[in-house]
């Protein structure tokens, strides 16, 4: 199991590298972007969001959000986080 | 009729074990890349434009691109990747379990759309001389499809009859993205009349891009989620509603006909429409003997992009629907932007048998090629 890890913001997040669609490499793809949405909140304007925090895989473009693991398009679906530390230089990951 | 669902228990047999024809790969043929083996003076066309920055599937005066009509945002998707050569192919066919890949186009998906008939058949000649020199081997495990050019079909027949013997060429491939007259007009006989003689199958392939005819006037959908989901599919049942109307696999009997990158979900429709549309008006479509299914159950569909249902019996259901055991072939569509990996149909619960006839048993007899990628009967 091959984890990526993502700092944003100064805070470490660990995913799992493989996408539940078609096992692409979740975390191999470009570094987090931002993303679109429409709410009716803002009148169904789009927007750009999430800054630096939507990973998509580069497979097929399946957006997660970074800090919860969510994944936008089926937000049933939540990756496995993993909880990350820096130990000085090291980087450590809690399994 | 067999039952394509798992009935007994039986240990699923591993993709690393079962032989994979994957029957719709995409080689990049960039201007550069075919200008050498392009006559004049079109050859100074593809200079003029060899420099040029490319897009996907997009450079003016070669393809049509669709995504300048609407806003550009950063994505994190890796939509354009493009295979530039037979080692890199090869090589990421590997990754993905693929044994035998059949290669088709980039750009030249889009050739319907050229106006020019003679630059469009330059195009032709330059990408099928090009595509058997640099890339065509069965030792390799790459087979190509004779590239058929709808503004020119006589010469397109030629250009089958010249590749015909070819070990390395195992198709003809009908683009259908853009056309003006579907496959099926009279005008494209003798591209089927000299497939059916060299007993090479024809592939339909069609691709997203905007052009102002059925089923690709689609400026108004504003997105490419819009465009995307109303081009391939519907193309493919147009030209093959065409096809059937003209009564093609009634006059060329024993042409082996296959369509691609439609999915499968749709199969079933199509023949149920025909099929009661024929109860009313079978005198205008007087070449048929028989209800119009029963030509379609000859044909062979690919399955990309398949169909991704939460329950992927529903895909053992579908193909149940058109009888397609013996004529659903596996298909990847690498390295475009959605592509399968194949680890997602082998997922569903066909039984071993079936999954293996998917995956490569099927697209054996299509093409009439043996494991070894090696055409039967042509030395």
């Amino acid at each position: 199991m091959r984890i990526g890890v993502f700092n944003i913001g100064g805070k470490l997040y660990g995913l799992p590298n493989v996408c539940p669609h078609q096992t692409g490499p979740l975390c191999e793809g470009k570094p987090p972007l931002g993303t679109l949405v429409a709410r009716s909140e803002n009148a169904w304007k789009f927007e750009w969001v999430n800054e630096g925090e939507i990973v998509a895989c580069p497979w097929h473009g399946l957006e997660y959000h970074v800090p919860t693991g969510r994944c936008l398009a089926y937000p049933n679906i939540t990756l496995r986080s993993y909880e990350v530390l820096l130990d000085g230089d090291i980087v450590k990951v809690r399994f | 009729m067999a039952k394509a669902a798992t009935a007994k228990r039986e240990r699923k047999e591993k993709l690393e074990d079962i032989l994979v024809v994957d029957c719709d790969v995409h080689v990049h043929e960039s201007p550069a890349a075919i200008m050498p083996y392009c006559e004049m003076p079109w050859k100074k066309a593809l200079a003029t434009i060899k420099d040029v920055q490319e897009f996907y599937l997009d450079i003016p005066g070669f393809s049509p691109g669709t995504t300048v009509y609407e806003a550009k945002f950063p994505s994190g998707q890796e939509g354009t990747r493009k295979v530039h050569s037979a080692s890199q192919m090869r090589e990421e066919l590997d990754e993905i379990h693929v044994d035998i890949g059949v290669l088709f186009p980039d750009h030249s998906l889009k050739m319907p759309v050229i106006s020019q008939v003679d630059y469009a058949s330059a195009l032709a000649r330059a990408y099928n001389a090009w595509l058997l020199e640099e890339w065509c081997s069965p030792e390799s495990g790459l087979l190509g499809c004779i590239l058929a050019c709808p503004q020119d079909p006589v010469d397109a027949a030629r250009e089958i009859e010249k590749y015909s013997r070819e070990p390395g060429m195992v198709g003809v491939f009908l683009p259908c993205a853009g056309l003006e007259r579907l496959w099926g007009h009279r005008q494209y006989d003798p591209i089927f009349e000299v497939a059916q003689e060299a007993d090479l199958p024809v592939l339909m392939h069609s691709v997203t891009v905007i052009h102002p005819v059925f089923p690709f006037n689609t400026q108004g959908f504003e997105t490419e989620f819009g465009r995307h989901i109303c081009s391939h599919t519907f193309s493919i049942i147009a030209n093959l509603v065409h096809m059937i109307t003209t009564g093609v696999p009634v006059r060329y009997p024993d042409l082996r006909i296959a369509v691609t990158e439609a999915g499968i979900s749709w199969v079933p429709f199509l023949m149920h429409k025909m099929d009661k549309e024929y109860i009313e008006r079978r005198r205008e479509v007087p070449f048929l003997v028989d209800k119009p299914s029963t030509y379609l159950k000859q044909m062979y569909f690919a399955t990309q992009p398949v169909e991704e249902p939460e329950n992927l019996s529903d895909l053992v259901t579908m193909l149940d629907l058109y009888d397609g055991e013996d004529n659903t072939i596996f298909a990847s569509d690498w390295p475009h932007h959605d592509f399968d990996h194949p680890s997602k149909v082998h997922q569903i619960p066909f039984t071993n048998e079936v999954r293996r006839k998917i995956f490569g048993e099927n697209a054996l007899r299509l093409f009439k090629i043996d494991a070894g990628g090696n055409r039967l009967g042509v030395r």
